[in-house]
């Protein structure tokens, strides 16, 4: 399935949307311990836009063919 | 002395595996400044990543870190995850399929080219050698600092900057960027493994991450969330720091490497997670210093932020262990200076000494390009003995300069109607807007929340904001470009074919 570009640009706002997390502004409470709770939300978000990326590269960008150069 | 020796043993097979990517230079100018355009998905990763990730990423974050708390990662790391990737997407690809259609091997070329303009050549080349220095200087001075904190002072931070200098040197001069590439993937997997257990040497040392977050939490609470430390218009501005990397003259050139558009895939899925992995451990070391320093542990001032990662390996791991940590730290700086110095070379070689002698050999290219380099290194490492900036600080004004030229990127690869008038507006507009701020942040008292701000954010913003006004305005009250160019760059699906 090819991704359109209004799909595309759908997907980036919602992630850049994500990254403005004020519910954890000032909570400073721990996670596993060790991790503020406002730091292992981006750590998360890696995650999640690293599998965005992956939907948009898979469906939009140019696969490997055998007509590249070696 | 331990540590000394782990550190000359780590440059030496650096050096080594940077010479074996001589072994496999072709001896052409197009295989010295683009490895022939051959460069495949994990080499690419691994040298884009390792080219973005320098001094600012480890020493840098950990010392910011150590003074305004967590929120600094999504500040810098996160935002690379989306806008770092976008740009690689957007912009990488297509500057890769015109380099490759068109030739190009310089930024440059590509925008005198596209906007039938050698002024704008003229003008933009001074900008992007002065942007590029201050980035260099972010990894002199971290390698300086480093080190120094490790020895505890035993060896000076200008011997540290003149040997890293010195090592870069020899191998880009004899292999160009294929060495570079070699260099980076080797670098990139060292700094990755050694940031990793760097992290839990110190959690260790420290009684286990539980308990060294417990010490913040207790003496330091308010670096555990961004409260009033990074207010939100602050924290949003700087998405458009990262936006900086679509401009670098050294990504430009990493990318034209590339053996084909399909290589991209694999640096833009991966990115937001290497960038995740070497960031996480440095600012939660720098906010663990900050503890230490609470319970009077740990001596620092914030004022020699610069040293908290030094000091963190030199007090809580022993002699070999501090070795090897800090040659993971001098394999993230040196990955980025070594495609900095040879960006500058290129840029010289191709926009200034070829533009003069249009019949220069394939031979006196690579020479002139070596001599550059070889000026430039000593020009910084110079420079580096006079400098007193934070990293980060310095680190973000130099990415606030190519944000403010990213407009022209975008609008040469997307915008038909942008014309020379808009562009040289653009590149004026952010010399000046820039100039003011930088000379403004230098007063006594200018800074707020840690940092320069302007209306409660980011001067980035209003560079960006001013570039692309002027680039708009410009571009809409002149006479828009040739049909013939117009045609190179934005061809239909058939002669793009």
């Amino acid at each position: 399935m090819r991704l359109s570009a209004a799909a595309v640009a759908t997907l980036l706002t919602i992630l850049a949307i994500l990254h403005h997390d004020f519910w954890w502004w000032n909570d400073a409470s721990l996670v596993l311990d060790w991790i503020p709770v406002g730091l292992a939300w981006h750590v998360f978000y890696a995650f999640l836009a690293s599998a965005v990326w992956a939907v948009i590269v898979s469906s939009t960008g140019p696969q490997d063919s055998p007509g590249d150069t070696p | 002395m331990t540590p000394l020796i782990v550190i000359g043993g780590y440059l030496g097979l650096l050096l080594g595996v940077g010479l074996l990517g001589h072994r496999l230079f072709r001896g052409t100018s197009t295989d010295y400044f683009l490895a022939s355009r051959s460069i495949g998905p994990f080499m690419l990763l691994m040298s884009l990543f390792g080219t973005t990730m320098t001094a600012f990423a480890l020493v840098g974050s950990t010392g910011k870190a150590y003074v305004l708390g967590i929120g600094v990662f999504g500040l810098m790391a996160s935002w690379a995850a989306i806008v770092h990737p976008a740009m690689f997407h957007f912009v990488g690809r297509r500057v890769w399929d015109l380099g490759h259609r068109l030739g190009h091997v310089t930024q440059v070329q590509l925008f005198r080219d596209r906007f039938e303009s050698p002024l704008l050549g003229a003008l933009l080349f001074p900008i992007l050698v002065g942007l590029v220095i201050p980035y260099l200087l972010i990894g002199v001075l971290g390698a300086g600092a480093t080190v120094a904190a490790v020895t505890k002072g035993a060896v000076s931070p200008a011997l540290t900057s003149a040997v890293v200098s010195a090592v870069v040197l020899v191998y880009v001069s004899f292999g160009g960027i294929r060495a570079a590439t070699f260099a980076n993937t080797f670098q990139t997997l060292v700094f990755l493994a050694v940031g990793v257990l760097t992290f839990f040497t110190i959690a260790d040392a420290l009684g286990g991450a539980e308990a060294a977050t417990a010490r913040t939490a207790l003496l330091r609470p308010e670096l555990l969330s961004r409260g009033d430390l990074i207010t939100q218009p602050h924290f949003l501005s700087y998405a458009l720091v990262g936006m900086s990397v679509g401009m670098f003259p050294h990504l430009f050139q990493h990318w034209l490497t590339a053996r084909s558009s399909s290589a991209f895939n694999l640096s833009i899925v991966w990115h937001p997670l290497l960038v995740m992995l070497v960031w996480l451990p440095c600012v939660m070391m720098g906010v663990w210093a900050a503890g230490l320093h609470a319970s009077g542990e740990l001596a620092l001032p914030p004022a020699k932020a610069n040293a908290v990662l030094g000091i963190m390996v030199a007090h809580f791991t022993g002699p070999w262990m501090s070795g090897v940590l800090t040659a993971g730290i001098l394999a993230a700086i040196m990955s980025s200076l070594d495609s900095q110095f040879l960006a500058l070379g290129t840029m010289f070689t191709e926009d200034i000494a070829a533009r003069i002698d249009e019949n220069l050999s394939e031979t006196k290219k690579i020479w002139m390009a070596r001599g550059f380099i070889a000026a430039i290194v000593i020009g910084t490492w110079l420079l580096s003995l006079f400098t007193t900036r934070g990293i980060f600080d310095l680190g973000v004004w130099c990415f606030s300069g190519f944000t403010g030229l990213t407009p022209l990127v975008i609008a040469a690869l997307y915008w038909r109607r942008a014309t020379r008038i808009g562009a040289i507006a653009c590149v004026l507009t952010t010399a000046v807007a820039w100039t003011t701020l930088f000379i403004a942040s230098l007063q006594p008292g200018a800074a707020e929340h840690g940092e320069f701000l302007v209306g409660g954010v980011m001067p980035v913003v209003w560079i960006f904001g001013a570039s692309s006004l002027a680039l708009v305005v410009g571009s809409l009250l002149s006479t828009p470009p040739s049909d013939a160019t117009l045609a190179r760059y934005f061809p239909g699906p058939e002669e793009a074919a």
